[in-house]
């Protein structure tokens, strides 16, 4: 008896057998926010009771030095400017997806969200009560955005629908440069050792790891993240990870093609004869800045002020030194393909007003300041006299920040967006300013960016909600299959020689009904008008 | 006359048992009032969801609502069914925990025996301290601690190396993921897990060890006699709920240690809706998958109070 007492004691202590999420549906909220009184002639600052939430990732490099948006000098300066008043709300650092994900389930929504609404579909969210069709919001309440839309063909195309739904108040970048900030580097002080000239072709490539490797004993003549050896060499093979368009414009899954095998087969070569990091299923951020601090690593991938500037600088006084160049190609006289390149409209950093919200009039209008020329302004360099002077009618950033000892970009954040990312337009002359020291870094961007990469990068295509519940269910297979085939024939643990049955593998997976699926919206894409 | 005789002496017992139960519950009602916190949590975070399983045969769509959404059938369950990575993920499941069972479950049980044994208490504190701190420390931590020691420079390839091993990071290599999963995971819950066992300990009967020295058995033999079948108890009890989670591998520390080359040993269940379900935003697949987990979960729990009840006369009910 004593002993069953027992036993139930420790058992109620302990059972938490089943537990499965709860899903509960609340109401939605329906009631109108006051009206937004204009005053006559200008439009800001508005007057009006009400208050908006924001839901937005708080910046990593901000998030140490504010505990809220709320309090750094932009948040201050733009209640002042447009009279509104937000509350914002962040994930915290690192979960933006899995909290994202319970602030949708939970069915209350803030009333502006900063969000990727493209990954998540931006046509059924509209459709499914989550986020406001915007095309009226827009006309009636948004003409600065309205304008710059109507202006430019490209930006329209990007940021609506297949419908001509529009959805987002966009985050674009200025410049065709600003769209890429990343790009392979090699030692240059460890070439001109070996009198050699900066490497073009994937054949001086692999000459110079070989030589790094035999004459300079470098101890990993290259490594990258797992993710960017398919960038890095993939353009020359006409591959990627995932699906690009090739010479035709047609488009094709990367993995899938036949000079994939090409591609991996150059990597085993380079595999087996150790010029490639034994570690390279593993290769992260971190991993790769002790490689290039300790003098171990040759070439990698890299991005440009984050990383490239970063080292050099840790790296001065030394005879280290490091410089982008362009992305390989198979023969020379070509140009290279493909590019870590982005789209200039970035759907993370654009935000949607949600379907609850009380006043969409006051939200449109609050976002709408940032794509008027005091706005832009604002969002880019902060405040006039304070963080930027006009000087030959162009902005350049004051002692208060270039001097500061965080650096021009992280102490920029308190005042501006213009070194990170958010809903407005992101103004090139912010970005040169920030790549400008140490110099290495601009010259490597211009490196990088000279690719044909747009021809090649998939758009912006959006699936229907029906398309995009059948492609989930393929690329979770095909994704999955492809990445682990690829690091197998680059190590080793698959034969190259079964590279058809995986070609076979990837079809039994339906690759082919994925590719459909694809090519429909891309000439759904093309046909917005 | 038997027949209404039995009726109402069956009809007076169930009087009685409804007056016992009052007077019960007027005798302890402030137990009964203190527990009634624990009743409401259960029903409330555990019973109460489990209606929103439901969701699992819909295309859920939270603006919808469950009301809203539309019904699916089994849908979701063929298509985790049907997935060509279903066979794999379930095996290396199942792999994975059985080995945590087999070899990890009597770890602690013999560091709490072990710790028993020792008489200087200053020695063994400090042994109990060092051997719960990496319980508390963060599972990314103790990730990267995993892998900088199986890198191929780290200590672990040194000593592996002295043995004829080729220089390697293990961590690539898909055949030693589980017995690195299985011993960190030892490392790491050794100590805290000796905490029950020595609780259960402090309870045997004194007087038992001095009837044994008396009858001449030395320390083994106590320990054999004595000490086991005195928290074999709190052992089996342990047993069935570590059974009942027998796919409950959870995802943070696979995720942390895996990669496309050890897919082949390491991609388990929840690594495998965690790619699949929260970076996609799948609710009803996710939930689907994890309803299959807990009813396999559930089974296995039933079983092994089943098998223990006959064997050992204990168990949970």
């Amino acid at each position: 008896m004593q002993k069953r007492k027992r036993v139930l004691m420790i058992a109620l202590a302990t059972v938490m057998i089943l537990s499965l999420t709860a899903c509960s549906k609340t109401e939605k909220e329906t009631s109108s926010g006051t009206t937004v009184k204009l005053t006559e002639g200008t439009i800001y600052p508005l007057e009006c009771d009400d208050e908006l939430t924001y839901w937005a990732q708080l910046d990593t490099n901000l998030s140490t030095q504010v505990s809220n948006f709320g309090e750094t000098e932009l948040a201050k300066e733009l209640e002042k400017r447009t009279g509104v008043k937000i509350t914002y709300i962040h994930p915290a650092q690192g979960q933006q997806t899995e909290q994202f994900n319970l602030l949708v389930a939970s069915g209350k929504l803030p009333d502006i969200i900063q969000y990727s609404w493209y990954g998540f579909g931006a046509q059924s969210a509209i459709d499914n009560g989550y986020i406001l069709k915007l095309n009226d919001v827009l006309e009636k309440w948004a003409p600065n955005l309205s304008q710059l839309l109507a202006e430019n063909d490209q930006y329209d195309r990007m940021v609506k629908t297949d419908e001509g739904s529009y959805y987002v108040f966009p985050f674009f970048r200025g410049d065709k440069k600003d769209c890429i900030y990343s790009g392979p580097v090699v030692r240059k002080d460890w070439l001109d050792q070996l009198g050699m000239e900066i490497p073009v072709t994937i054949e001086d490539w692999d000459t110079m790891l070989r030589r790094f490797k035999d004459e300079l004993n470098v101890d990993i003549p290259l490594s990258a993240r797992l993710n960017h050896l398919y960038s890095m060499f993939g353009g020359a093979y006409g591959v990627s990870q995932t699906y690009v368009l090739n010479d035709q414009g047609k488009v094709v899954y990367g993995p899938a093609e036949d000079s994939f095998k090409d591609f991996v087969t150059l990597l085993n070569g380079w595999y087996k004869d150790g010029l490639l990091d034994v570690n390279i299923a593993n290769v992260d951020a971190k991993t790769l800045e002790t490689y290039v601090l300790n003098d171990r690593l040759g070439a990698t991938l890299c991005s440009a002020a984050g990383e490239l500037g970063k080292w050099i600088k840790a790296k001065a006084g030394t005879d280290f030194e490091m410089v982008g160049v362009p992305y390989p190609v198979l023969n020379a006289g070509e140009r290279p393909r493909l590019s870590t390149r982005e789209w200039e409209y970035n759907p993370s950093s654009s935000c949607a007003i949600s379907a609850q919200c009380k006043n969409p009039e006051l939200a449109a209008r609050f976002l709408d300041y940032a794509y008027g020329e005091e706005g832009k302004m604002l969002y880019n360099f902060g405040i006039e006299g304070l963080t930027y002077t006009i000087e030959d009618g162009n902005p350049v950033f004051t002692e208060l920040l270039t001097k500061s000892e965080a650096g021009l970009s992280i102490a920029l954040k308190q005042y501006a967006m213009g070194s990170y990312s958010g809903p407005f337009v992101q103004d090139s002359r912010v970005v040169e300013q920030m790549q400008a020291e140490p110099p290495q870094v601009r010259a490597a961007v211009l490196t990088w960016d000279d690719t044909d990469a747009e021809k090649y990068l998939m758009p912006l295509i959006t699936e229907t909600s029906d398309e995009q519940k059948e492609m989930s269910k393929l690329a979770s297979e095909l994704n999955t299959y492809s990445e682990e085939m690829m690091i197998k024939f680059v190590v080793g643990a698959e034969s190259l020689e079964n590279f058809e049955e995986y070609q076979k593998q990837l079809q039994d997976f339906g690759v082919d009904r994925a590719l459909e699926i694809k090519e429909q919206a891309l000439e759904r894409y093309y046909a917005r008008n | 006359m038997d027949k209404y005789a039995e009726q109402s002496v069956s009809v007076r017992l169930k009087k009685n048992k409804i007056y016992l139960l009052e007077a019960e519950l007027k005798k302890n009602w402030l137990l009964y009032l203190m527990f009634l916190p624990i009743v409401v949590y259960y029903l409330l975070f555990a019973y109460k969801p489990m209606y929103g399983a439901l969701i699992a045969f819909q295309d859920y769509e939270p603006m919808k609502g469950m009301a809203g959404s539309d019904w699916v059938g089994f849908r979701h369950f063929i298509d985790f069914f049907t997935n060509y990575y279903f066979w794999r993920i379930l095996k290396n499941t199942v792999v994975i925990s059985v080995s945590t069972i087999i070899f990890g479950f009597p770890a602690p049980i013999i560091l709490a025996l072990l710790l028993n044994e020792v008489t200087n208490s200053k020695f063994k504190r400090v042994v109990q301290t060092i051997s719960y701190i990496p319980h508390f420390i963060s599972m990314v931590v103790i990730c990267g601690m995993i892998k900088v020691f199986t890198a191929d420079n780290g200590i672990i390839m040194d000593v592996l190396c002295l043995f004829g091993v080729e220089r390697q990071p293990l961590l690539n290599n898909a055949s030693a993921f589980v017995p690195i999963y299985v011993i960190s995971d030892i490392w790491q819950g050794v100590g805290w897990g000796t905490i029950i066992y020595l609780a259960a300990l402090t309870n045997i009967d004194q007087s038992l060890y001095e009837a044994a020295t008396i009858d001449g058995a030395n320390r083994w033999q106590q320990t054999l006699h004595v000490t086991l079948p005195g928290i074999e108890p709190t052992i089996v009890i342990m047993l069935i709920l570590r059974l009942g989670s027998i796919l409950g591998i959870g995802y943070e520390k696979i995720i942390l240690l895996y990669s496309p080359l050890t897919y082949d040993t390491a991609d388990v269940i929840s690594s495998f809706v965690y790619r699949r379900g929260l970076q996609e935003l799948d609710w009803s697949y996710s939930t689907a998958v994890g309803l299959f987990n807990s009813v396999i979960n559930f089974a296995f729990l039933i079983l092994a109070n089943a098998i223990s009840r006959r064997v050992s006369e204990t168990s949970l009910w």
